[in-house]
C-alpha cells in the first residue's frame, strides 16, 4: 500500500512538472503558433530558438484554437512575406540568425505577434562555457518609430535559456505602459553567464553587444561560439497591449433620459482589459434585469462611437436580446432596452403581484444564493416600539452622498454615506431604518441597521469594506439605498432613496526611481493629520450631535553605522523605523483603520518617485532592497553626494481610513536627516607587498 | 707588495705592463659594479611600476555593489584585465611584454603565474624581468625574479547590514 502511495505520488509530482512546462504559454489565445528548431521549442510568446549546426530548420506551425487562420506573416529584417499554416525557414549562415516577427490572425479578428529569436548555440566541448541567462532591453518600437529609450538597460531574466520568465511578464507591460491593442517590440541584447562547468561557479556575465570586445578577446573561446557571440548582438521582443473594453447596455425609458439599470461587459465576466489574441462574445437579453409587469419593452437600440462600416448605429423593436462578438477592434458600444412604464395607483396592482415588483430593481441580484449580507455591528433595533408606518406623519428619507471616491487596491477602507430625513418624524433606534451599501462588480453588499435620525435632518453611516488586488485601474459603481426593503412603506417618494456613486480603485504601481545629481529642495507637501465629523446619536431618550476626531501620529527614525558619531559616509545604506498611533474619541474604533502606507521621498530621486515601505509589526520598514546584492533593508546614499551636506529624507504616512476622511501627515528632516562625510572608498584599503 | 715594488723599479718595461693590467684589471671591476647597480636600479624601477599597476587593477576591480554593503570582494577577471590594459597602456610593452626605448630593447617581463582571488581580493603576479647587459664583453641575459602582490582590506566603519 505505501508502495502504491508513493508511486501515486511520484507521478503526481511528475505530472505538476510537466503541466508548469507550459505555464510560460500565453492562456487563452484563439491562435497557436509553434516555432521548433533542433534543440528548442517555443510555443505562442517571443522567446528564443537555437541550433547547433549549419543549415538548420526552422519550422513554424500556425494553429487557430477559435475560427479559422486568415493570415500568416513571417517579418525578418524588415521584409515580411506570407507564409503557410506549416513552414519551414532554413538558416545557412550566421546572416540567417536573428529575429523573425511572426504574425497570425484569425477570422473572428484575433491577431497574435510574437518574435522568435533565432540563435546559433556552439556545441560545449571545454569547461568554461557559457549560458544566456537574461536580455538587456535598451528601446522600446512602435513599429519603425522608437518610443522609449532607457538611460539604463532594463534586464529581463529569461528561464531555461530560451523563455521569458513569468514574473517578468508584469514588468513588460508597466515598461510599455500601453492599453491600445498596439503590438510594441522591446529592442536589446542577450546577457550570457560564463561559469566552471566542472565546479559549477560562475567566473562573468557579459552582454553579449556592449561587452562583445572584452568577452571574445579575454577568453579563448572557439570559432563556433564567436560565431555564436555574433549571432546573440542583438535581440528583441513583441509586446502585444491589451486594450479597454467599453460595452455596455441599459435598461431604460424610451428616451433614454430615465435609466432603471445597467451592466456592462465586465458584468458579464468579460475581461475589463482584453488581448488582441483573444476573442468573445457577450449576451445581452431584455431579461437580464427584471424590471416588473409595469415595464412594457419597446425595443431595442444600440450605438458605436465611433461608426465604421462593420459598425453601425441602429434599433429593433421586436429584438429582445443582442450577441456582440468581442475582439480588440471593437469601438465603445452601447445597447438601450427600452420600456414605457405604466401608470399604476398605488396599491392598484391589475396584475395580483407584490407592490414591490412595481419598483425596479436597478441591479444584478448580488446575493444570487439569498444570503444575508454584511451587517455592520450597530444596534439591533427594538421590535417593541412603534415604526412610523402606523403614522401619519410625512416624511421622506434619502441618501446623498457617498464618499470617497477613489480607492486604492488592497486595502481596508470606510465609506461614508450621508442620508436625511425631510419631514415631521423622528427616527430613533428602535426603527428599522436600514441603509444597504452595494457594490455590484465586486458582489458586495452590506448592510447599517438602526441608523437614527432627528425630522429635517441628516446622519452619516460607515461602512467597512476591502478593497481587492487589480491589475488596472478598475471602475465601480458605489450604491447606498435607505430603507431598501420597504419596510417603511408610507414614505412621501422613494425617488431619492438610492444614490449611485462612480468610483474607482486604483492599481497602485510604484515606479522604477531614475536618479539624478541635481538635489532640489524637499517640496512643502499638504498633508491631513487630523479629522473631525460630526454624527447624531439618540441618548436618554433625545438626540444629540456628537463630534469625533482622528489625529495621526508618526515618528520615524533613520539608522546607520556610523550614526553615534553624527555623520553617514556616502555610499552607504540606512534603514528606517517607522512608527505609528492614532488618536481618537470615536467609540467605533473597528471605522478607522490603522495607516496602510508609507512611502520615503529622497533628494536623489529629486523627491519625485515614492519609495514604498512595508509594515513589519507595528512598523513600518524599507522592503528588501534588489539593488543591494544581500538584500537589505536599506536604501543608499549616491556615492556622489556632496561632502558635508544634509540628506533629508522626507516620508508620507497615509490611508488612515476614518469616517471624517483619510488621514495623512509627512515629516520632513529632523530626525529623518544625516550629514554626509566623506564616502565609502575611504573605508578599504588597497596594499602591497 | 715586494714582487710589485720590483717589478715597478725595473727598467725592462715590466712596470708599464703591470700598470695597465692593473688599470684593465679596475675598469672592469668599475664596469661590473656599474652594471650591477644599473640593472638592480631597473629592477626597482620595474618592480615599483609593476607594483603600481597590480595596486591599481585591485582597486579598480573592487566591487562597489558588495562595498556599500560593508563587504570587500573583486571581480577577479577584471583585475586580471585591468592589469594586461596597463602593461600595455602605462608600461607600453608589447604584445610579448617587450619593453623597448626607442629601437632599442630593454627588457622583457616573463610571467609565471597571475593568480587573482574574488575574495579575499587579491591579485598576485610572479615572472622575471629578463634583461642584458649593455657591455657585451658581460654575460648575455640575465633574469631577476619577482613576485608581487595586492590586496584590499576593509577598514569597518560602515556598510554592516
Amino acid at each position: 500500500m505505501k508502495r502504491k502511495g508513493l508511486i501515486i505520488c511520484l507521478f503526481m509530482v511528475l505530472c505538476l512538472m510537466l503541466l508548469s512546462a507550459q505555464a510560460f504559454a500565453i492562456v487563452d489565445s484563439d491562435i497557436e503558433i509553434e516555432i521548433s528548431s533542433p534543440l528548442d521549442t517555443m510555443t505562442s510568446e517571443s522567446g528564443i530558438v537555437t541550433f547547433d549546426h549549419f543549415p538548420a530548420e526552422i519550422a513554424i506551425n500556425t494553429t487557430a484554437n477559435v475560427g479559422t487562420i486568415t493570415g500568416i506573416e513571417a517579418t525578418f529584417e524588415g521584409k515580411t512575406r506570407e507564409i503557410s499554416p506549416q513552414h519551414n525557414i532554413s538558416i545557412e549562415n550566421k546572416e540567417s540568425c536573428g529575429e523573425y516577427t511572426i504574425t497570425a490572425q484569425t477570422d473572428r479578428g484575433a491577431v497574435l505577434t510574437i518574435t522568435a529569436n533565432v540563435l546559433y548555440q556552439a556545441k560545449a566541448k571545454y569547461n568554461i562555457r557559457y549560458r544566456t541567462v537574461a536580455m538587456q532591453i535598451n528601446e522600446v518600437w512602435d513599429g519603425g518609430k522608437r518610443i522609449k529609450s532607457f538611460s539604463s538597460p532594463q534586464r529581463i531574466d529569461l528561464v531555461n535559456a530560451n523563455s521569458i520568465a513569468e514574473y517578468e511578464k508584469e514588468r513588460i507591460a508597466q515598461l510599455i505602459g500601453k492599453r491600445d491593442g498596439k503590438t510594441y517590440t522591446l529592442k536589446g541584447s542577450f546577457v550570457i553567464e560564463v561559469y566552471d562547468y566542472a565546479t559549477g561557479i560562475v567566473k562573468a556575465r557579459y552582454d553579449v553587444n556592449k561587452d562583445f570586445d572584452i568577452l571574445t578577446t579575454k577568453i579563448k573561446w572557439t570559432l563556433e561560439t564567436f560565431i555564436a557571440f555574433e549571432t546573440m548582438r542583438n535581440g528583441a521582443i513583441s509586446y502585444q497591449a491589451p486594450v479597454e473594453i467599453d460595452v455596455d447596455a441599459a435598461w431604460c425609458s424610451e428616451n433614454k433620459q430615465e435609466v432603471y439599470g445597467e451592466l456592462s461587459a465586465q458584468d458579464k465576466g468579460i475581461s475589463e482589459y482584453f488581448y488582441p489574441y483573444k476573442t468573445t462574445s457577450v449576451i445581452y437579453s431584455k431579461d437580464d434585469i427584471s424590471l416588473g409587469q409595469s415595464f412594457l419593452y419597446k425595443g431595442l437600440e444600440w450605438e458605436y462611437s465611433p461608426n465604421t462600416a462593420e459598425y453601425t448605429d441602429g434599433e429593433s423593436q421586436s429584438q429582445t436580446s443582442i450577441t456582440k462578438k468581442i475582439h480588440y477592434k471593437i469601438p465603445t458600444a452601447n445597447f438601450y432596452f427600452k420600456f414605457i412604464k405604466e401608470n399604476n395607483p398605488a396599491g392598484d396592482n391589475p396584475e395580483g403581484s407584490n407592490p414591490e415588483e412595481n419598483i425596479p430593481d436597478n441591479k444584478p441580484d448580488p446575493n444570487p444564493d439569498d444570503q444575508k449580507p454584511d451587517e455592520e455591528e450597530y444596534p439591533e433595533p427594538d421590535s417593541d416600539e412603534e415604526t412610523p408606518a402606523g403614522k401619519d406623519e410625512v416624511y421622506d428619507l434619502g441618501v446623498q452622498r457617498i464618499t470617497p471616491d477613489r480607492y486604492k487596491e488592497n486595502q481596508t477602507v470606510i465609506s461614508t454615506i450621508k442620508v436625511s430625513n425631510s419631514g415631521s418624524l423622528d427616527f430613533t433606534p428602535g426603527q428599522n431604518i436600514t441603509v444597504l451599501f452595494e457594490i455590484p462588480e465586486l458582489s458586495l453588499s452590506k448592510r447599517v441597521n438602526a441608523v437614527v435620525m432627528e425630522r429635517d435632518t441628516y446622519n452619516v453611516v460607515s461602512v467597512k469594506w476591502d478593497t481587492p488586488n487589480v491589475q488596472a485601474d478598475k471602475n465601480i459603481t458605489l450604491i447606498a439605498v435607505i430603507n431598501p426593503d420597504y419596510v417603511l412603506d408610507k414614505e412621501e417618494s422613494n425617488a431619492n432613496n438610492t444614490y449611485t456613486q462612480k468610483a474607482v480603485i486604483k492599481n497602485v504601481v510604484y515606479e522604477q526611481p531614475i536618479e539624478s545629481v541635481t538635489m532640489p529642495a524637499p517640496p512643502q507637501r499638504s498633508e491631513q493629520p487630523r479629522v473631525t465629523w460630526k454624527e447624531q446619536r439618540f441618548e436618554n431618550g433625545r438626540f444629540v450631535w456628537q463630534e469625533f476626531y482622528a489625529e495621526l501620529k508618526v515618528t520615524a527614525d533613520l539608522d546607520y553605522d556610523t550614526k553615534d558619531k553624527g555623520y553617514i559616509k556616502s555610499g552607504y545604506g540606512f534603514s528606517i523605523k517607522v512608527t505609528t498611533s492614532v488618536n481618537t474619541n470615536y467609540d467605533k474604533q473597528k471605522f478607522i483603520t490603522v495607516p496602510q502606507t508609507a512611502e520615503v521621498y529622497l533628494p536623489q530621486y529629486r523627491y519625485e518617485t515614492a519609495i514604498p515601505l512595508t509594515k513589519e509589526g507595528n512598523c513600518f520598514t524599507f522592503k528588501e532592497n534588489p539593488e543591494s546584492l544581500f538584500r537589505y533593508k536599506k536604501q543608499y546614499i549616491p556615492v556622489w553626494f556632496p561632502d558635508n551636506r544634509d540628506y533629508i529624507v522626507q516620508l508620507l504616512v497615509t490611508d488612515v481610513h476614518t469616517p471624517g476622511g483619510t488621514l495623512s501627515k509627512w515629516i520632513t528632516g529632523g530626525n529623518l536627516t544625516m550629514k554626509v562625510v566623506d564616502s565609502m572608498y575611504s573605508d578599504d584599503v588597497t596594499t602591497g607587498s | 707588495m715586494g714582487n710589485a715594488g720590483h717589478i715597478l723599479k725595473c727598467k725592462q718595461g715590466d712596470g708599464l705592463v703591470f700598470i695597465l693590467i692593473l688599470i684593465f684589471f679596475i675598469s672592469t671591476l668599475a664596469a661590473i659594479v656599474i652594471e650591477y647597480y644599473r640593472m638592480d636600479s631597473l629592477y626597482q624601477q620595474v618592480e615599483y611600476v609593476l607594483q603600481r599597476g597590480v595596486n591599481a587593477s585591485v582597486e579598480y576591480a573592487m566591487l562597489d555593489e558588495y562595498r556599500k554593503d560593508g563587504y570587500a570582494r573583486m571581480d577577479s577577471d577584471l583585475a586580471e584585465e585591468k592589469l594586461y590594459e596597463y602593461f600595455h597602456e602605462s608600461m607600453k610593452l608589447d604584445r610579448e611584454l617587450n619593453k623597448y626605448s626607442g629601437e632599442q630593447w630593454v627588457y622583457t617581463l616573463e610571467i609565471q603565474s597571475l593568480t587573482a582571488t574574488d575574495d579575499p581580493p587579491r591579485l598576485i603576479i610572479k615572472g622575471q624581468l629578463k634583461t642584458r647587459s649593455v657591455f657585451s664583453f658581460l654575460t648575455g641575459e640575465v633574469r631577476l625574479p619577482f613576485t608581487l602582490s595586492s590586496s584590499n582590506y576593509r577598514i569597518d566603519e560602515g556598510g554592516s547590514p
